[in-house]
C-alpha cells in the first residue's frame, strides 16, 4: 500500500524544521517516494527553492502550509490556482492581522485547497459547509485513537501522517536545541508540547503503513490526496505593475511620446543617431511588454530632481529621456542589450537611488499610489551565520556573554563553520581560548545549525508592484517598522516572475542636494541638475587627476584615491583633460572592485604603455576598452557570445551563476558547452581554458558598465561642488554624515583644502553645517548631547524675534523650551561665548542653574497669564570663579562636539614630538625607499583578505601636516592588529614605497605615542 | 575588574598600571578597551571579597567590640576606652595593621581621626599604605586644600558639575560657600556637605547586627544550567539544613534562595514559611518554587546558597481535628533514620536517588 509523506516541515518552519530542501527530498527518493508536500508552518518561504529543487531530483512538488493559531490548526494542501492564491491569502491573513480565526479564513477561501487537520471544532465548523476535501488527520503518538473515534462519528475520512519535522531520527537533539532558541528557554526547561516527538522523521512508506493496521483508509489517502494536488507548478510568468489602469497600448504610445519629449529636452534636438536609437529600444520594450514598468518608474523618478538611476538600466535611451537615469548612453557607449534583450528571460530590474533622506517618503509615496494591495516590499531571508549559530546554541547550554564573546569575537564575518569546525580548536585566531566541555558539544550542534532560517527582514530596498492583488502571488507579513513585506528573497521573486524596483537611499544625492541649496542661498546661483554637466569642465577634471576626492561619491576611499594617482602618474594635466577621463574613471569605479581589484597594477601599466595583448583575437571587442582586463560584468557574458557563440540569454546566465555560492554542479554543463563552441570556432584548448580561468576568476563583487556610468556622473557632480564652491559641499558632506571618513576626518581635510572651521555659534549656527567662501560653520546638529526639542527651539525664536543679544536674554527668550542641561552643553561648547559679555563660562553655568533653580520654584501660570513673559532673571554675582584651564576646555569641547576643534589632537603631545626625530607627512615625497619614523592619528582603516586567507590592514593616518596611507601586511597586522582602533596617537616606523607616484608606508612597528611620556 | 557583560559595564577597579593608560574607575569597559586595547578585564570574585572581609572582620573584633564594616574590605574601628589595653589610637593602628599584615598578608592603609568620615578620607590618602594621623580639632584644615572628589555624599554628577562645570576645585571653596550657592548647587544637602568640608561628622560607629540564621551553600564543580542537577543539589542544602533544624529544634519562619550565575550575576528570593516545619517535606517545596522563580536565565550557576532565617525554637502546633498523613509521618521517620546514619556513619553514606544526577 503506498503511503505520501503530506505533512514535511523543512528548516523554512522557522526555529522547528531541520531538514534543508534538498536533504529531505534525498530522503524521499532515499524512501522511494517521488512526491511528497511540503508543508512549512505559516509561510511558503521555501516554495520556490523546493520547486526548483524537485525538478531538479525528478520529484513531483505537492505544495502546502500548516497553519497555526493559539488555539487551531490545520494542514492546507494546493488543488489549484486558485486554491494557491487562497493558500497565499489564508498564510496573509495569518501573519497580519491579530485576530485571525483560521475557521472564518478558511469558510472565505476554500476553493482549490485539501483541509486535514486533529483540531475537531474546526473540522466541525468546516463540515457544516461541505465534506469534500476534509480530512481527519491521524498522526502516531497526537491522540490517534481520538481522532480515529471522531472521523467514524463524523463521517469524514481519517488520513495519515508523521508531521515530518527531521530527517531522520539522529536529529531529534537539534531540534530541542532551535525550539530552546525559540523559546529563549534552556533545554531543561523544554515541555513536551514545545517540541516535536522523537519519531517525527521522514520514515519510510512501510513504516507508516505498520502503524495503520486497524485504519488502512487513512493510508490509501494519502496517495488519493497526493494525486488529487496539482501537478504543474509553471505558473509564474512575468508579472509588471501597472501604469495607470492602461492598457498595453495605451501604456505603449505614452511612454514613446515621454522618451521623444525627454529626448528633446536632453539632446536638444532628435538626431537620426538617436531616432534609431528610441526605435530600437521601444521595439524591445514593446516586445517585452516592459511600457508600464518604465513608466511606473519614471513616475517614481520625478518625486525627486535629484534621483539616480543605477544598474543596467543606465544604457537606456529611454531611462536617460524620462530623468530615470542621467548618463547619455550614446555619448558613453553604453549597450541597451545589457539590460534588455529578446531572448533575456529574467526580469531586468531598475534600481533607483534617492537622497537618503528622501527615500522613505518615496516608499510611502510607492505605497499609497498603488495601495497596499498590489504593493509589498522584498524580504531578506537571515540565515545562522558562523557567530549566530554558535552564539545561540552556546546561550542555550548555559555559557556566559563572555565565554561566548572569546570565541565569536575571533570568527570573521565570512567565515563557514561547515569548513572550519574541524579546525576551529588549532586556528591561529583561537590561540588562548580553552575549548572545555560543552564547547565540543556546542560548535558540533551550531554547524548543523548554520544556514537554517533565523528570521525574515525588509530588503534594503525592493518593492514589487503588481497589476491585481499582491496576495494572490505570495503570501505577505508586516514588519516590525509597520511595511508590508513579501515572504520570498530577491532570487524568489526574480524565479517567480515579479519584477522589482530597487529604491535605495544615498548620500552623495542628499550633500549634493544641500550644496547646491547652500550654493543658491549664498550667491543666488541655480544649478539645474537635470542638465547638469561636469564633465568637460576643467576645475572638476583636476579634481580627479589629483586623487583630491575626499567627500566624492564612490571616488573617495583611500584605494580609489591612490588609484587615481596611479592613473595620472606621468602624465601633464594638459594631456589628461584630453583623454577621455570620464571613461578612464568609469573603469577606476568597477575595477576597484573585489572581481577585479587584483588586475589593478596591470591595467595601469598597460594604460601607462606596458605591453599587452588579448589572449585571442576573438576577446577583442570584449576588452579592447579595458586593456584586455576583465572589468565589467557585461564582459564575461560578452566573452561568452563572442569566444563560444552563447546566446544573450545562456550568456547572461552564466553572468549570474558563476558569482553564485554552489555554482560547481550549474557550472559544469556551461563549462562543456563553452568547450564545445569555442572549439567549434578553432579556439584551442589552452586558450578556451584561459578564458575559462579568466571568467571563473570573475566571481566576486562587481559593476556593470552603465551602473559604474551613472555613478561615476554623480561622483563628476560632487566633484564640481568640490571644485567650485568647496565650503558648501564639505559643509554638506558633513551633515549628510555615512561617508568613508570620520567628521573629524572631513573637517581635517575641509582645513587642508584652505577653510576655517568655525564653532558652533548660539546666532549663527544652523542646525546642520553651513558653509560660505572659505568658511564652515559648525551646525548644532554636531552637539550631540543638545535635545532636538533645544534645536529646533532656537532656530526658530532667533527667525521669529532676532538674533540673542545677550545671555539673560538667551535665558529669558528660551524659557520653557530649553533645559537646564541643554544651557550647559551650549556653554561647554562655547556656543554662548558670543553673546556673555564679560561673564566666563563657570559664571554662565552658575547664572544658569540659579535661573533654573528660580524656574523651577515659580508657581504654575493662571489661565490669564499667557501673555506674560517671565521676569528677567536677577543674578547676583555670587562666587569669583577662575576661566577653566587649557585641559578643561578642550576636554568639554571634545565633550560637546565628538572631537577636539581648536587643535589638532597631536598638539596636544608637542612636548614630547621635540624630543623625537620623525618625518612629517607633507616629507613623505622625499623619504621613497627609505625606512622612516612618523607620528599619526588614526583616520580610518580597511582589513581585508590576502589570496592565502591571511588578514591585513590598509590604514589611513594623518598628522597636523597630512594625511598618509599605511600598510599592514599579515605578519605585521598580526602582532599590532589589537592596537589598530584606538583613539590615541600613534607612532608608525615603516619603509616607504611608491608605485606609479602613489605612496604607501609599509608599517613595520606602531606605538602609542602617549607611552613614550613614561 | 568589571562586569565582563557589555561594552557597557563599568569598572569596578584597576590596577596601577591600567590607570597609567588613563584607565579609571567608572569607566565603561567598551570605552577602556578603545583608550587601551591590550586591557585585561578580569571579573569581579564576590566568593572571594565576601571571604576576605570576614577574615578580616575577624581579625579586628580582637581589638575592640565597636567595629562597622562599611564597603567590602573597609572597618571602622571605635578605639575609644582601649589605650590602656593598645595604647594611643596610633599605636592601635599600627598594632592591627601589622597583625593584619601577619595573618593574612595584606597591607592596607589606616587614618585615625576624630570621626569616621576624616578618617576614611585619611586612609585614603595613601595609596601605597601606612597610617595618617589627623588631630582633632586639625579636621578643617586638613580637609581644606583636598579635591572635592574625597568629599562624601558629593556623588558623580555633582563631583563632575563642581569640578568642571563650575571650576570650583578644591574643599576650601565649599568650606566658604554662603548659603545660598550651598543651597543652589547642593539642594537639601547643602547643610550636610557644609559641616562634611569643615570635617564634621557626628555619625557614630554602628557594631553590625547579626541575624541568627541556617544557611548551606554550594559552589558547584562545574557551571551547569540543567534544572534537574541543579535540584538535585539544591535537595542536598535542603536535607543539611533540615538536619541542622532538627538538631537545634529549631523552626524556621522564612527561607531565601541565592543563586550566582557563571557572570557573577546574582538572584535572590525569599518566601514566608507557613507550615513552620523543619522536615525536607516541608522546606523542599518552598525551596523549589523559590528555584524556579530565581533561576529564570539561561546562563550555568556556579554557587546557590539556602538559608532559613526567623529560627523560632517551639514544639510547633499540632493540627486539632485530623492526625498527619501517614505517608509525611513515614517521610519524616525516613528522615530521622538518615539523620542517625549519617552522624554515625558520614554524609555521603546514604542518600536520596534524586541527588544522584
Amino acid at each position: 500500500m503506498a503511503f505520501i509523506h503530506l505533512h514535511v516541515h523543512s528548516s523554512f518552519s522557522r526555529c522547528r524544521g531541520i531538514g534543508s530542501i534538498e536533504g529531505l527530498c534525498r530522503a524521499a527518493l532515499d524512501t522511494g517516494m517521488n512526491t511528497f508536500a511540503l508543508t512549512d508552518t505559516n509561510g511558503l518561504y521555501g516554495l520556490i527553492f523546493f520547486l526548483e529543487t524537485a525538478r531538479e531530483m525528478n520529484i513531483r512538488p505537492i505544495v502546502g502550509s500548516e497553519i497555526t493559531t493559539d488555539n487551531s490548526r490545520a494542514l492546507l494542501l494546493v488543488k489549484s490556482r486558485e486554491g494557491y492564491s487562497n493558500l497565499c491569502r489564508i498564510i496573509s491573513a495569518r501573519q497580519c492581522h491579530k485576530g485571525f480565526e483560521l475557521a472564518d479564513a478558511l469558510r472565505e477561501n476554500r476553493n482549490g485547497l485539501i483541509i486535514f487537520s486533529d483540531d475537531f471544532r474546526l473540522l466541525k465548523t468546516l463540515r457544516r459547509d461541505s465534506n469534500t476535501d476534509l480530512y481527519v488527520e491521524m498522526s502516531p503518538g497526537y491522540s490517534m485513537h481520538k481522532c480515529l473515534a471522531f472521523a467514524r462519528e463524523y463521517s469524514l475520512p481519517p488520513i495519515a501522517t508523521n508531521r515530518v519535522y527531521l530527517i531522520n531520527k539522529e536529529q531529534y537533539p537539534l531540534h530541542r536545541v532551535l525550539r530552546a532558541i525559540a523559546l529563549n528557554t534552556k533545554l531543561s526547561r523544554l515541555k513536551k508540547a514545545d517540541c516535536c516527538l522523537e519519531h517525527n522523521f521522514f520514515c519510510s512508506a512501510q513504516a507508516m503503513v505498520d502503524h495503520f493496521p486497524h485504519v488502512p483508509d487513512a493510508i490509501a489517502n494519502t496517495a488519493k490526496v497526493a494525486n488529487e494536488c496539482m501537478r504543474e507548478w509553471d505558473i509564474f510568468s512575468l508579472t509588471f505593475p501597472s501604469f495607470e489602469n492602461m492598457n498595453d497600448k495605451q501604456a505603449f504610445d505614452t511612454l514613446y511620446k515621454a522618451t521623444i519629449e525627454g529626448c528633446k529636452r536632453r539632446y536638444g534636438e532628435i538626431t537620426e543617431k538617436v531616432r534609431a536609437r528610441i526605435d530600437h529600444e521601444m521595439r524591445i520594450i514593446s516586445e517585452k511588454n516592459f511600457s508600464h514598468y518604465f513608466l511606473v518608474v519614471a513616475d517614481l523618478a520625478k518625486k525627486s530632481p535629484r534621483s539616480c538611476g543605477r544598474g543596467s538600466a543606465a544604457a537606456s535611451i529611454v531611462s536617460y529621456a524620462l530623468g530615470i537615469t542621467h548618463v547619455d548612453p550614446i555619448r558613453h557607449n553604453l549597450f541597451f542589450e545589457r539590460f534588455l534583450n529578446p531572448g533575456r528571460v529574467d526580469p531586468p530590474d531598475i534600481d533607483i537611488d534617492f537622497a537618503w533622506d528622501e527615500r522613505e517618503q518615496v516608499l510611502d509615496y510607492l505605497f499609497s499610489h498603488h495601495g497596499n494591495k498590489k504593493t509589498a516590499m522584498v524580504a531578506n531571508h537571515n540565515t545562522f551565520g558562523a557567530r549566530s549559530a554558535i552564539r545561540e546554541v552556546a546561550k542555550v547550554f548555559g555559557l556566559t556573554e563572555q565565554e561566548i564573546g572569546t570565541v565569536t569575537e575571533r570568527i570573521g564575518f565570512a567565515w563557514r563553520l561547515k569548513d572550519v569546525w574541524e579546525g576551529l580548536k588549532d586556528h591561529p585566531k583561537m590561540r588562548g581560548v580553552e575549548f572545555t566541555t560543552p564547547w565540543n558539544q556546542i560548535i558540533e550542534t551550531a554547524v548543523q545549525l548554520e544556514n537554517h532560517l533565523n528570521h525574515l527582514s525588509v530588503h534594503c530596498g525592493g518593492v514589487v508592484i503588481v497589476p491585481d492583488e499582491i496576495r494572490r502571488y505570495c503570501p505577505v507579513e508586516i514588519s516590525a517598522n509597520g511595511v508590508q513585506v513579501l515572504q520570498w528573497e530577491k532570487d524568489s521573486v526574480e524565479e517567480a516572475g515579479l519584477v522589482k524596483i530597487d529604491i535605495l537611499g544615498n548620500r552623495s544625492l542628499a550633500v549634493i542636494r544641500d550644496a547646491i541649496a547652500l550654493v543658491e542661498k549664498n550667491y543666488g546661483v541655480k544649478i539645474d541638475y537635470a542638465n547638469w554637466n561636469p564633465i568637460d569642465d576643467p576645475e572638476t577634471v583636476k579634481i580627479f587627476y589629483k586623487g583630491d576626492t575626499f567627500g566624492v561619491f564612490y571616488f573617495e576611499s583611500p584605494a580609489t584615491r591612490q588609484v587615481l594617482t596611479k592613473v595620472a602618474s606621468g602624465i601633464p594635466f594638459g594631456d589628461y583633460i584630453k583623454m577621455d577621463h570620464f571613461h578612464l574613471n568609469v573603469v577606476v569605479t568597477s575595477i576597484i572592485r573585489p572581481a577585479s581589484n587584483q588586475c589593478i597594477r596591470a591595467w595601469v601599466s598597460r594604460l601607462h604603455g606596458a605591453p599587452w595583448g588579448h589572449v585571442h583575437p576573438l576577446m577583442a571587442p570584449v576588452l579592447d576598452e579595458t586593456l584586455g582586463i576583465m572589468v565589467f560584468q557585461e564582459q564575461l557574458s560578452q566573452a561568452a557570445i563572442y569566444m563560444a557563440g552563447f546566446d544573450a540569454a545562456e550568456a547572461d546566465m552564466l553572468r549570474k551563476v558563476v558569482s553564485k555560492k554552489n555554482r560547481e554542479k550549474k557550472l559544469r554543463d556551461f563549462h562543456e558547452r563553452f568547450i564545445k563552441g569555442a572549439s567549434e570556432k578553432g579556439v584551442t584548448r589552452d586558450i578556451i581554458d584561459q578564458v575559462w580561468e579568466m571568467i571563473m576568476g570573475f566571481d566576486g563583487y562587481s559593476f556593470c558598465k552603465p551602473h559604474s556610468a551613472s555613478y561615476t556622473m554623480v561622483a563628476y557632480k560632487s566633484a564640481w561642488l568640490r571644485a567650485h564652491y568647496p565650503a558648501e559641499f564639505m559643509a554638506s558632506v558633513i551633515s549628510n554624515g555615512g561617508g568613508y571618513y570620520s567628521t573629524y576626518g572631513y573637517i581635517s581635510e575641509a582645513r587642508r583644502m584652505g577653510i576655517t572651521i568655525q564653532p558652533p555659534d548660539i546666532n549663527s549656527s544652523e542646525i546642520k553645517y553651513a558653509g560660505k567662501d572659505k568658511s564652515i560653520r559648525i551646525g548644532f546638529m554636531q552637539i550631540s548631547e543638545l535635545s532636538t526639542d533645544a534645536k529646533d527651539s532656537i532656530i526658530h525664536e532667533r527667525n521669529k524675534n532676532g538674533l540673542f543679544v545677550s545671555f539673560n536674554d538667551f535665558l529669558r527668550r528660551m524659557s520653557g523650551h530649553i533645559h537646564l542641561q541643554d544651557v550647559k552643553i551650549l556653554v561647554k561648547a562655547g556656543c554662548l561665548d558670543s553673546i556673555a559679555g564679560n561673564i566666563n563660562r563657570p559664571g554662565l553655568i552658575l547664572q544658569a542653574l540659579e535661573f533654573f533653580d528660580k524656574d523651577e520654584g515659580a508657581s504654575i501660570p493662571t489661565l490669564f497669564d499667557y501673555n506674560k513673559r517671565p521676569a528677567p532673571a536677577t543674578i547676583k554675582p555670587a562666587l569669583n570663579q577662575q576661566e577653566y584651564s587649557k585641559q578643561v576646555m578642550l576636554k568639554h569641547e571634545s565633550e560637546a562636539l565628538g572631537f577636539i576643534l581648536s587643535m589638532h589632537p597631536l598638539e596636544l603631545y608637542n612636548d614630547l614630538l621635540t624630543k623625537i626625530h620623525y618625518v612629517q607627512a607633507k616629507d613623505l615625497h622625499n623619504c621613497v625607499g627609505r625606512y622612516v619614523t612618523m607620528t599619526g592619528w588614526l583616520v580610518t582603516g580597511k582589513t581585508v583578505m590576502t589570496k592565502e586567507g591571511d588578514q591585513m590592514k590598509f590604514v589611513s593616518f594623518e598628522d597636523t601636516t597630512g594625511i598618509y596611507e599605511t600598510v599592514f601586511f599579515p605578519k605585521v597586522y598580526n602582532t599590532y592588529c589589537h592596537m589598530l582602533n584606538a583613539a590615541r596617537p600613534y607612532i608608525i616606523k615603516g619603509k616607504v614605497d611608491m608605485d606609479f607616484g602613489s605612496i604607501n608606508v609599509n608599517a613595520q612597528w606602531i606605538g602609542f605615542l602617549d607611552r613614550y611620556k613614561r | 575588574m568589571a562586569q565582563p557583560k557589555s561594552d557597557r559595564a563599568l569598572i569596578l577597579a584597576a590596577s596601577s598600571e591600567a590607570r597609567g593608560e588613563g584607565i579609571f574607575t567608572g569607566m565603561a569597559i567598551g570605552k577602556a578597551l578603545r583608550f587601551c586595547p591590550e586591557l585585561i578585564v578580569l571579573p569581579p570574585n564576590p566568593a572571594l571579597v565576601e571571604r576576605g572581609s570576614m577574615l578580616l572582620s575577624r581579625a579586628v573584633s580582637e581589638y575592640t567590640p565597636v567595629w562597622e564594616p562599611s564597603k567590602p574590605g573597609h572597618i571602622f574601628l571605635d578605639v575609644t576606652g582601649t589605650r590602656r589595653l593598645w595604647g594611643r589610637a596610633k599605636d592601635a593602628a599600627w598594632r592591627i595593621s601589622r597583625d593584619i599584615n601577619a595573618r593574612l598578608s595584606l597591607s592596607g592603609a589606616v587614618g585615625v581621626a576624630g570621626n569616621k568620615m576624616v578618617s576614611s578620607i585619611a586612609s585614603r590618602l595613601l595609596p601605597k599604605g601606612g597610617i595618617m594621623d589627623v588631630d582633632q580639632g586639625q579636621e578643617s584644615s586638613f580637609m581644606a586644600p583636598l579635591n572635592v572628589d574625597y568629599l562624601p555624599g558629593i556623588g558623580h554628577v555633582k563631583s563632575r558639575m563642581l569640578l568642571e562645570e563650575l571650576n570650583i576645585t578644591i574643599v576650601k571653596e565649599i568650606a566658604a560657600m554662603d548659603a545660598g550657592n550651598l543651597k543652589l548647587i547642593f539642594k537639601n544637602q547643602a547643610w550636610v556637605i557644609h559641616q562634611r568640608a569643615t570635617g564634621i561628622d557626628p555619625t557614630p560607629v554602628l557594631p553590625p547586627s547579626a541575624e541568627p540564621e541556617v544557611s548551606e551553600d554550594v559552589t558547584l564543580e562545574r557551571d551547569i544550567n540543567d534544572d534537574e542537577g541543579l535540584l538535585a543539589e539544591l535537595y542536598r542544602l535542603v536535607e543539611r539544613c533540615a538536619q541542622r533544624l532538627r538538631k537545634r529544634g529549631l523552626r524556621p519562619g522564612r527561607a531565601g534562595l541565592m543563586i550566582r550565575y557563571s557572570d557573577q550575576l546574582e538572584s535572590v528570593r525569599k518566601a514566608t514559611l507557613t507550615s513552620q516545619g523543619f522536615w525536607e517535606s516541608e522546606l523542599y517545596p518552598v525551596i523549589e518554587g523559590l528555584f524556579f522563580r530565581a533561576c529564570d536565565r539561561r546562563c550555568g550557576v556556579r554557587f546557590m546558597r539556602v538559608r532559613f532565617t526567623d529560627l523560632k525554637k517551639t514544639a510547633g502546633q499540632l493540627p486539632l481535628f485530623s492526625m498527619p498523613d501517614p505517608q509525611v509521618l513515614k517521610k519524616n521517620s525516613i528522615s530521622v533514620a538518615m539523620d542517625r546514619i549519617r552522624e554515625k556513619y558520614g554524609e555521603e553514606l546514604v542518600n536520596y536517588g534524586k541527588t544522584k544526577v
